[in-house]
């Protein structure tokens, strides 16, 4: 494994490495927990490594809330995001973060990694897709572009960056204060940490004093080549008392959310294991 | 041992083992702990979700990444009643002792399973996945 690379302190500099690094074939590394082992597996002749660990901007480093909602910079580790107390109040992230390979491995990776490398199985990306997160795309003419992220994953490992941009920070938008929230993320695997997931679905329901529904949001993760938005699930719920769903209610939740889902059969497991269990944890969750 | 089966997922967590062995002339007590220690989580292992999967003659996978084997937060509470004797033909009078705990163990979680669900699983690992086709199954049979 052998690169070059370059390590910019400044937001100017870090855009000016950008700049000067369009002809060549450049990656970003900023916990490098899992660009490493990709380096390792594929050999790339003539690769720029952007190092971002060293950069000390505050709009990619830090965690904010504001008039918007939160704000979390793409460079803010796992670690960052499970210690601040503002955004204790989404349970589907801090679960999904919680849920995340180990202790060390969250105390490097960041929030933007999860989210650039555009794996479907991402567990952080599966929770932000739920609560209908934005991402902020900075590029090299320090112009900023909004996405929201259920738009930001083309495919797997792919995504809408270009080469001249890079994610600066995303934003967990507010609501409005309700009485209800039920909100979560579950992650199936073969075992309880250092595990990716074979199955993953993040919901976040908000409902009024009476138990109506009043915002809903859902994402499930691994069973498709994106992680996914299951809108119309969602578009179910609303006005939907959740106290009082039929078992035909949870059901049909749960076909809703099924329809999203194309998983592949590979050697961790079937695609008809990651179908039923889908089904299964959707309808569990009220 | 005692186990615990998620009928939604077919994920099986171990919640408590007991192990009553005979050990021989113990010569380091907390050693003999750790080694039986290790032997259960061993063969929970090989219970559970280590598995060599060969396809075509070669191995789908070859590195931890996907061969898995138990962390720490899947360990149970693991209770052990040894049973000190003189083995003759050891040195000291003492015994090799670590493997023992890992030969019954897969037998124990997989009859346990049975037990709760009234289903037999017949092959190791017994993964999420095989136990969630039997739950199906028996489910579908009896209508």
């Amino acid at each position: 494994m052998d690169f070059y690379t370059v390590s910019p302190q400044q937001q100017q500099k870090l855009l000016e490495a950008i700049k000067q690094n369009q002809g060549n074939h450049f990656r970003f590394g900023a916990g490098y927990t899992d660009l490493i082992l990709e380096l390792q597996m594929q050999k790339q002749d003539d690769l720029t490594v952007i190092n971002l660990a060293k950069l000390k901007d505050k709009d990619f480093t830090s965690i904010n809330d504001s008039k918007e909602g939160s704000r979390i910079g793409a460079l803010a580790t796992m670690t960052d995001v499970l210690s601040n107390e503002s955004l204790q109040r989404f349970p589907a992230l801090i679960e999904a973060i919680e849920s995340l390979a180990s202790v060390q491995v969250r105390s490097v990776a960041t929030v933007g990694g999860n989210i650039c490398t555009a794996s479907p199985a991402g567990d952080v990306s599966c929770a932000l897709v739920a609560l209908d997160a934005a991402c902020e795309i900075l590029d090299t003419g320090g112009k900023i572009r909004t996405v929201p992220i259920a738009e930001f994953f083309t495919g797997v490992k792919t995504s809408v960056l270009k080469k001249n941009e890079i994610l600066r920070s995303v934003l967990v938008p507010h609501r409005k204060t309700t009485d209800r929230i039920v909100s979560g993320f579950i992650k199936i695997g073969n075992r309880n940490s250092m595990e990716i997931a074979l199955v993953s679905f993040a919901y976040y329901i908000l409902a009024d004093s009476n138990g109506d529904v009043t915002s809903s949001g859902a994402a499930i993760g691994s069973v498709a080549e994106t992680i996914k938005s299951t809108e119309s699930a969602c578009e179910f719920l609303m006005g939907k008392n959740i106290e009082h769903l039929t078992k035909t209610d949870k059901g049909k939740f749960a076909d809703l959310v099924l329809e999203y889902a194309c998983p592949i059969s590979d050697i961790r497991a079937s695609a008809w294991y990651r179908r039923q269990v889908l089904w299964n944890i959707s309808r569990s969750i009220f | 041992v005692e186990v615990e089966v998620d009928t939604l997922t077919g994920k099986v967590d171990v919640l408590n083992v007991h192990v009553g062995q005979d050990v021989g002339k113990v010569l380091n007590p907390l050693g003999l702990e750790g080694q039986i220690e290790g032997g259960v989580v061993m063969g929970m292992g090989y219970a559970l979700s280590e598995e060599m999967i060969f396809e075509d003659g070669y191995l789908r996978n070859p590195t931890f990444h996907d061969y898995k084997v138990p962390t720490a937060r899947d360990i149970p509470e693991i209770s052990f009643y040894p049973v000190e004797t003189n083995e003759e033909t050891g040195p000291f009078g003492a015994k090799g002792v670590a493997e023992a705990p890992l030969v019954p163990t897969p037998a124990a979680i997989a009859n346990a399973v049975s037990n709760i669900l009234d289903v037999e699983i017949n092959s190791l690992p017994v993964t999420p996945e095989k136990v969630l086709k039997a739950i199906c199954d028996k489910e579908r049979d009896q209508g």
